[in-house]
């Protein structure tokens, strides 16, 4: 028996550690810690409001930190590596701006978005991650309604 | 009963031959104070899981917890059990979306906010931002698209 419980506590623990890493290098900058430190804003919307633009999560970070916001250019360099579909830009050799569609998980697709303000004489580093059953043209589309 | 039958029962009991009579007969003999100290009598006991025998007023009563068949039926349901919930600890997370459903919340220098409109009216701003730098990128790729087709017809 307590061999049985020992078992189902190390299952539990490890399926904790998964949830929150998620497999991504951007994932610790979307730790609640993260998100409600000073010098950082951060958005996260779910359900009924996003559900209509087919997504299920909407998360994002704002970072007023020419560094920190490197530190995020990083982790989505990493995490592109792995992208299914890119559109990339740079400047001065530095990430300016990157929308990432990455491998579904499961059948939800997973997307980036990062834009570096810092580079075009802006304040802040923004990072977007959105999952839904919404294609990557849909969320093209989506994009297209913001630039109007 | 001699020690020779006594063998012989303690065997048919191992193989699993017998009844439920005979099952109850050999706990009495096994609890009794003059049971044979032998080999058989000592295995026996291990496998039906005897603590203390209690004597009564007569000395000859025992006690004993469930049969061995009925716990092993005990162990297959304990390990379907387990093995169930461990089945259900690993397949929930894998078809749960991200995050908690029907959350809306934002934070802006610590400070949380649950104001939806406020919340969405941040989300909104944020894609606009990204659709805009992603506009600027296109446009900025069809503008060299179209100076290198004119250096192309320049050369023809």
């Amino acid at each position: 028996m307590a061999k049985r419980i020992l078992a189902f506590i190390t299952t539990l623990a490890i399926w904790s550690v998964a949830m929150a890493q998620d497999g991504l290098k951007i994932s610790p900058f979307f730790e609640e810690t993260y998100g409600s430190s000073p010098k950082v804003s951060s958005v996260t919307v779910s359900g009924d409001k996003i559900r209509e633009n087919g997504l299920s999560l909407y998360r994002s970070v704002t970072v007023t930190d020419a560094a920190e916001g490197e530190k995020i250019a990083a982790s989505v360099r990493a995490d592109g590596v792995k992208a299914i579909q890119k559109e990339i830009s740079y400047t001065n050799g530095k990430l300016y701006f990157g929308f990432l569609t990455l491998p579904p998980n499961g059948k939800l697709n997973r997307y980036i978005l990062f834009l570096n303000t810092f580079l075009s004489g802006g304040d802040k580093a923004l990072l977007i991650y959105m999952e839904g059953k919404a294609s990557h043209e849909k969320i093209n589309a989506m994009l297209a309604k913001f630039r109007q | 009963m001699t020690n020779d039958e006594l063998k012989i029962l303690i065997g048919r009991y191992f193989n699993g031959e017998t009844s439920l009579d005979e099952e109850k007969l050999l706990r009495q003999l096994l609890a009794a104070k003059d049971c044979p100290d032998i080999e058989e009598t000592d295995e026996a006991r291990a496998v039906m899981a005897f603590s203390l025998a209690t004597p009564d007023a007569t000395g000859e009563t025992y006690k004993t917890t469930t049969t061995v068949k009925q716990r092993k039926k005990h162990l297959v349901w304990w390990n379907c059990a387990a093995a169930a919930i461990v089945a259900a600890a690993l397949i929930i997370p894998a078809l749960r979306p991200s995050g908690s459903y029907g959350e809306c919340v934002a934070y802006v220098n610590g400070t949380r906010i649950d104001d939806t409109e406020t919340v969405t009216a941040m989300m909104f701003s944020e894609l606009g931002e990204a659709a805009k730098a992603s506009n600027q990128i296109a446009y900025d790729m069809t503008l060299e698209w179209h100076q290198m087709a004119d250096a192309f017809n320049a050369l023809n």
